[in-house]
């Protein structure tokens, strides 16, 4: 997720992707917001389920409130405070908490072993219907697994660094902690991570 | 092993998940236009902010000089109503117990739902977006019971935006309504330092006036709190507060108030659960395809949809009801009859409560007392239609009628 890319502005000022991304949207242009979704939503998509067991009518609430949010609240990024991505992930992280706190409220089930008609339909492609939704389940059950066994800061970290590739420093803006924090909790995440996929293959 | 093992958990978490459905990436395009962009936070105004909010620390509440009643009011109604969405979750405890409710407020769109222990105990959906649906859902003593009808564009304007953050609009409405005009309300308006920022607080106590509210009842001393973001001017939270002996019991307080955030498409329906009895459903929309009579005024063009008689001499119609001049349909239409035999009916508004935009029913009783035995129904009538009381009468003459049903419609469905 590091800003690699770049872009130029009409005068010819070099600028990251990221900038050009942000002065576009804060200018309201149409193009921009498709542009802010294709970024974002995928990742934010993965993360929101990985969070909310598996819940995909959560997560795809959660994808569209932190992008429509983030537009909403551009004039208010700051990149010396932190990156697109750790603002936009950080948004996404209390939409989710804030998920979370509302379901422990109303004791909600969770919804590990459910896959919606939707999700079947989306995945199919060809390929037989049974067998997507098995190996769809099975993924989940080995997230649930890693939810269980590591706090939720950790399963955090994990999902942010090794899935969304978010850098340490980024991961640190995310949750609000050190950099020095995060290779700590990412470390105690990995070998709690690596006994309990370990342990389940057994 | 460590790269092994990332790549594993990415494999799960990406193969978890799936890609959204293209009709997510629809609702974030459009509510990305839709929202209006916040304004950047002054960083000297926020180091301003802070640093007095850290001489505060030490002195808690500094109270400030609360200024105009009504216009402090006016101000935050008009930011409140500039909201495109409002969500509110919140606490309400009473004697019977904690219940916690969710309330979504949009122009045209309403859903407040209560949950004790996280079991649905009361809903209503009021839904224009797609269709009108106006929808009831209560348990009582263990029953389940449900209204379903068609329901009026519901504007998201003055009042009725403050409903959900107010826990009892009415209470909170009546609260504030006597803090903007004074009188003997006292006020303080204070400042605090929140997390992140400035919050204005005001606070009003006074004695309950109406005799029951949900919170209090008349003659209760009162007290209502309510954080204010000073740069939005929008209600951050709300509190409500009964005095016990000496101390103040909450009574209500928002968890959360959230604002121009998109309504989840899974709040829009509501699918009443198995064992519920529903009253009034929507009997009468498959009918309103066919015209049986039309009458055009100045004003306004009525049509008869469908016609029905029951036993008692009941004469159910089915109108709509189109003004030329606007779609302001405020106020309900009266109507009256006189049918073959020169049986009167009287003029009753369209009581039925299945007024739907343009459409409803509108129940025409004999003002004389029919007697049952040689009753023959009527095969035809003639109806005067008021679309306001003062404006100029449109009569549909000689309709038919057809002939008188046991039930003209379902009353009750047990779902």
């Amino acid at each position: 997720m590091g800003e690699v890319e770049v872009a130029r502005t009409d005068a010819g000022e070099v600028i990251t992707a990221d900038a050009a991304l942000v002065a576009r949207l804060r200018a309201r242009t149409p193009e921009a917001y498709a542009e802010m979704y294709d970024r974002f939503a995928a990742g934010i998509h993965r993360f929101a389920v990985a969070r909310l067991a598996g819940d995909v009518g959560a997560a795809e609430d959660v994808v569209v409130e932190t992008i429509v949010w983030a537009a909403r609240d551009i004039a208010r990024f700051s990149p010396g405070n932190s990156s697109l991505a750790a603002w936009v992930y950080g948004i996404a992280r209390r939409r989710v908490l804030l998920e979370i706190r509302k379901r422990k409220r109303l004791k909600s089930v969770p919804r590990e072993a459910q896959v919606s008609a939707d999700v079947i339909g989306d995945m199919t492609d060809g390929v037989d219907v049974a067998e997507g939704a098995a190996a769809r389940l099975d993924a989940r059950s080995k997230v649930a697994a890693l939810r269980a066994a590591l706090a939720e800061v950790e399963f955090d970290v994990l999902v942010l660094s090794c899935v969304e590739e978010l850098s340490a420093r980024e991961v640190g803006q995310v949750i609000r902690r050190s950099e020095r924090a995060v290779h700590s909790i990412l470390h105690r995440a990995k070998k709690k991570a690596r006994e309990r996929l370990v342990g389940d293959d057994r | 092993m460590t790269d092994r093992l990332g790549e594993e958990i990415k494999r799960a978490v990406c193969e978890a998940a799936g890609e959204p459905r293209a009709e997510v990436r629809a609702r974030a395009v459009e509510g990305m236009r839709a929202v209006t962009p916040a304004r950047a936070r002054s960083r000297r105004w926020v180091g301003v902010a802070v640093a007095a909010g850290m001489v505060m620390v030490g002195l808690g509440l500094v109270s400030l000089p609360f200024g105009n009643g009504s216009r402090e009011w006016n101000r935050l109604l008009a930011a409140v109503n500039s909201a495109s969405t409002i969500h509110v979750i919140a606490r309400h405890i009473g004697p019977e117990g904690e219940t916690v409710s969710e309330t979504w407020f949009a122009d045209g769109f309403y859903r407040s739902e209560h949950r004790q222990e996280g079991e649905l105990v009361r809903l209503h959906l009021d839904n224009d977006l797609p269709v009108g649906r106006d929808l009831w859902y209560e348990v009582r003593n263990g029953e389940k019971r449900g209204i379903e009808r068609a329901s009026r564009p519901r504007p998201a304007t003055n009042w009725a935006a403050m409903g959900p953050i107010g826990g009892g609009g009415d209470e909170l409405r009546a609260t504030l309504t006597r803090l903007a005009e004074g009188g003997n309300v006292r006020t303080r308006r204070l400042a605090i330092l929140g997390e992140g920022g400035q919050a204005d607080v005001i606070e009003a106590e006074m004695t309950q006036e109406s005799e029951w509210s949900g919170w209090a009842r008349k003659g209760d001393r009162i007290k209502v709190r309510a954080e204010i973001d000073p740069k939005t001017n929008r209600v951050l939270s709300i509190a409500h507060y009964k005095l016990e002996g000496d101390e103040w019991q909450l009574t209500y307080e928002t968890e959360s108030i959230e604002y121009d955030v998109p309504i989840p498409d899974r709040v829009k329906t509501f699918t009443f659960p198995k064992g519920t009895t529903v009253a009034y459903s929507r009997w009468w929309e498959g009918r309103t395809d066919e015209v049986i009579a039309e009458g055009k005024s100045d004003g306004w063009t009525v049509k008869v949809h469908a016609l029905d008689v029951d036993t008692n001499g009941d004469v159910y119609v089915t109108f709509s009801l189109w003004s030329h001049r606007d779609r302001d349909m405020s106020g309900w239409p009266f109507a009256e009859g006189i049918d073959n035999r020169q049986t009167p009916y009287g003029r009753f508004p369209s009581n039925t409560g299945t007024v739907y935009d343009d459409y409803g029913v509108i129940v025409l009783r004999p003002e004389v007392e029919l007697s049952p035995k040689g009753w023959k129904p009527p095969t035809e009538i003639t109806i005067t239609f008021w679309p306001r009381e003062d404006e100029e009468p449109l009569v549909l003459r000689r309709l038919p009628l057809p002939p008188a049903s046991e039930v003209v419609y379902q009353r009750e469905i047990v779902y």
